[in-house]
């Protein structure tokens, strides 16, 4: 088996991935295995491979269309809540919170915000001080937490809707010598690693390894024309450090369920 | 040096190892985002 990989060098970037798919259609692949830069914008550049007799499987961000045959995931939704619930109790059910959002209008930052103030609801006596983008990025993320501080004398909470943002809100506490209790999503390396050192505290994970791994397996039986689910969800799990133990694992000493183990319904 | 090499890309890589190696004739094409945690920030003096 071979394996082309597409990665855009720059964020994001919705004519570098369109371009890399017109590539992609030259060669022919026998199969597709599609995360999509834009979940709207790419969606004709999948009626392209279609068309072009090459099976498309979605991965991680759901296309608001096309003709793919399954899509492998998480429950954004389910990660906002179980995250922002999880924050919540560790402030005892009271105090302030600040939520740092992805890139406006993407489905992911959507739907885990709405899992956050789904949350919020829950808890009558946290106070959500503001809820600003900062675009899934570390370097917006920190410059955001350095104004919004100026503003807000005391944060207890902070939500972030990825790692990479609330490693940026980790940083700008730490260089204003302030405390609070920060989450993010995803379940990166890097959030394990603050978690175990006791600078964050949770991160709802996205399993991005077995999102990889489902992808991958439903890809290739698709192509072998064996029974595949039209979607799959990994389960949501938050880390903290009453877990982070079992989540401190080297992706090259992690395994992947063996083809004939994908669920298929 | 930026990390180019998103979590999912990774993961996607590694799982060729649990493919059969039945189908040389297979290839598959993996499009995913780069999720850079972004440049390193400079070194900030202690408040």
């Amino acid at each position: 088996m071979t394996v082309i990989q597409y990665i855009p060098i720059k964020p994001d970037s919705i004519p570098e991935q369109l371009s890399q798919v017109e590539d992609a259609i030259i060669k022919k692949p026998s199969a597709v295995l599609f995360t999509p830069v834009d979940y709207k914008a790419l969606v004709p550049a999948i009626d392209k491979m279609v068309n072009a007799k090459i099976p498309v499987v979605g991965m991680t961000d759901r296309p608001a269309g096309g003709a793919i045959l399954s899509f492998v995931g998480v429950d954004d939704h389910r990660l906002g809540v179980e995250t922002a619930t999880n924050l919540f109790k560790a402030m005892g059910g009271k105090g302030t919170v600040i939520a740092l959002e992805g890139v406006k209008g993407t489905l992911t930052s959507n739907d885990r915000m709405r899992g956050f103030n789904d949350a919020l609801k829950q808890f009558p006596n946290i106070k959500l001080l503001a809820s600003q983008p900062a675009n899934y990025q570390r370097l917006q993320a920190l410059q955001v937490m350095e104004n919004l501080m100026q503003t807000h004398p005391q944060v207890d909470g902070v939500f972030a809707a990825n790692d990479a943002m609330a490693t940026g809100v980790v940083e700008a506490l730490a260089a204003a010598n302030r405390k609070a209790l920060v989450v993010g999503i995803n379940g990166s390396k890097e959030a394990v690693d603050l978690i175990k050192a006791g600078k964050m505290h949770a991160s709802g994970s996205s399993d991005p390894f077995m999102q990889g791994c489902l992808g991958m397996l439903t890809t290739v039986r698709a192509l072998r024309g064996m029974p595949i689910a039209k979607e799959l969800m990994v389960p949501v799990v938050v880390i903290n450090s009453s877990n982070v133990k079992d989540h401190d694992i080297p992706v090259e000493s992690r395994s992947c369920p063996k083809i004939d183990e994908v669920a298929t319904k | 040096m930026n990390n180019l090499v998103t979590i999912v890309s990774a993961a996607a890589l590694v799982t060729i190892a649990a493919v059969p190696a039945n189908a040389q004739k297979e290839t598959v094409a993996v499009f995913t985002k780069n999720q850079t945690l972004g440049p390193q920030m400079p070194r900030r003096r202690s408040a």
